[in-house]
């Protein structure tokens, strides 16, 4: 009978172990903060004013731009889910077919509405 | 008694008319003051940046019917092109989080005119209304102008064609922008950059199949110069709108996704602007400033021969796209 319960507890605590172990290895992936400069941003965001460049509006688009301008990463995206972020912020997790899975947040840097620019504030490889 | 009262009365009366006046005086100069004096935004940049020929024998005679100095004419053309660069700052304050985004975006649009107006009554002085005058009266004329130019040349282009190839190009207005690249183009149509770049998980199921064949081009040609690209990578969306694929009729295998109603092969943001379709307003409700249907890096344009921020109507052959 305790050795039964002993083994229950032993698969319990294994289990615990695992799931807390798995949400470690994503949370503890340090982010790579991005440097913004506000003048590139502020002249982006001009030219989105005239009509260009509709696509920095979309967060979706920029984060999709930065993998494949910033981190070369040409490859076909599978699929981008959105993540939890700051407040004014975005996040996706985006997954590319190649299999590697990068997470990016974004934030608008010049114009806090529905008409103003995204950029990548920060992203991560969740792995290699 | 009585005289008294009615000289208070009478008094009283002229006081009031006085009054009355002068409210409406200053009710006249504030209006006044936030209306635009041209009654259309950015008609600097489209009077001094457009290669066309007939608009620059307009700016030429800008300047003789108004007796302009060359150093005036310099400052009109560069505050033609500021209007491009004005209206970025700004952040959403408590006041505007109830209004529409579209709306207070098109206030601070408003705000850059208005400063730009001032810039130009200092330069003008005294001929400043009679710029205004001159202003209206050349944009009415180049809308109905243009409207009638662009007809003939697509209806000529068509008997043309019926001969020698397929109806698959239109006339439409070129800007230019900064790219990803040197050689590329961006046409309102999000899904076909969408395409080119293989994000497949940002294009509904029901549209995949229209896109599944790319990369997507198209050729530029420009007229003036006999200058072609092509095969150029449409690889941006712009201008102005994102779902405008209006080189599809309402009714195509790949049917145009909005503004259905206008004509094939006539841009959104063109109708906007030389219409004043959908009210002026791209689809997200921003106002139109330029006709444009499609951008150009400076690259393109270097090979079409035109100067950058340059913009001109060029035709562009869309047989590749979906």
């Amino acid at each position: 009978m305790i050795y039964r319960k002993f083994l229950h507890v032993i698969l319990i605590l294994s289990i615990l172990l695992t799931v807390s172990g798995c949400k470690q290895d994503s949370s503890n992936v340090l982010w790579i903060e991005v440097y913004i400069n506000l003048d590139e941003a502020k002249t982006l965001q001009s030219e989105v004013d005239n009509g260009h460049r509709v696509g920095e509006m979309d967060p979706v688009q920029v984060a999709h731009e930065f993998l494949n301008e910033k981190l070369n990463i040409r490859e076909d995206i599978n699929e981008h889910k959105e993540i939890k972020a700051g407040e004014g912020e975005k996040g996706y997790r985006l997954t590319p077919s190649d299999g590697r899975i990068v997470e990016v947040i974004l934030f608008q840097p010049v114009r806090t509405d529905s008409t103003g620019i995204w950029v990548v504030k920060k992203y991560r490889f969740l792995n290699k | 008694m009585k005289k008294v009262i009615l000289v208070a009365l009478l008094v009283c009366f002229t006081f009031s008319v006085f009054l009355i006046g002068n409210t409406s005086k200053s009710g006249g100069i504030v209006e006044s003051a936030n209306e635009d004096p041209w009654e259309q935004v950015e008609n600097l940049n489209y009077l001094f940046w457009t290669a066309d020929e007939k608009i620059e024998n307009d700016v030429k005679k800008l300047q003789l019917d108004l007796s302009l100095t060359g150093k005036q004419m310099e400052k009109l053309k560069e505050l033609g092109l500021q209007e491009g660069y004005l209206f970025s700052e700004g952040r959403r304050c408590k006041d505007d989080a109830a209004k529409d985004d579209a709306v207070t975006f098109n206030q601070r649009v408003d705000e850059t005119f208005a400063n730009i107006d001032k810039e130009v009554r200092v330069l003008l002085g005294e001929k400043y209304n009679d710029f205004c005058k001159w202003i209206k009266t050349w944009w009415e004329n180049e809308k109905m102008y243009r409207l009638n130019w662009l007809a003939e040349k697509e209806k000529k282009s068509k008997e043309e064609i019926g001969i020698t190839s397929t109806d698959d190009r239109e006339l439409v207005y070129a800007t230019q922008y900064n790219g990803y690249t040197n050689l590329e183009i961006a046409l309102p149509d999000k899904y076909v950059k969408f395409a080119n770049l293989g994000w497949w998980d940002d294009i509904p199921d029901s549209i995949e199949p229209y896109y599944s064949n790319p990369p997507y081009t198209a050729n530029v040609y420009y007229e003036t110069t006999n200058k072609s690209v092509l095969n150029v990578l449409v690889r941006e969306v712009g201008p102005y709108n994102e779902d405008d694929n209006y080189w599809d009729s309402a009714t195509a295998s790949n049917p145009r996704r909005m503004f259905t109603d206008l004509a094939l092969g006539e841009p959104e943001a063109e109708a906007a602007k030389l219409r004043g379709y959908n009210d002026g307003k791209d689809q997200f409700g921003r106002v139109v400033n330029q006709p444009a249907g499609v951008d150009l890096t400076e690259e393109v344009a270097a090979q079409l021969r035109l100067a950058p921020q340059q913009n001109d109507w060029v035709w562009v052959r869309y047989s590749d796209l979906p």
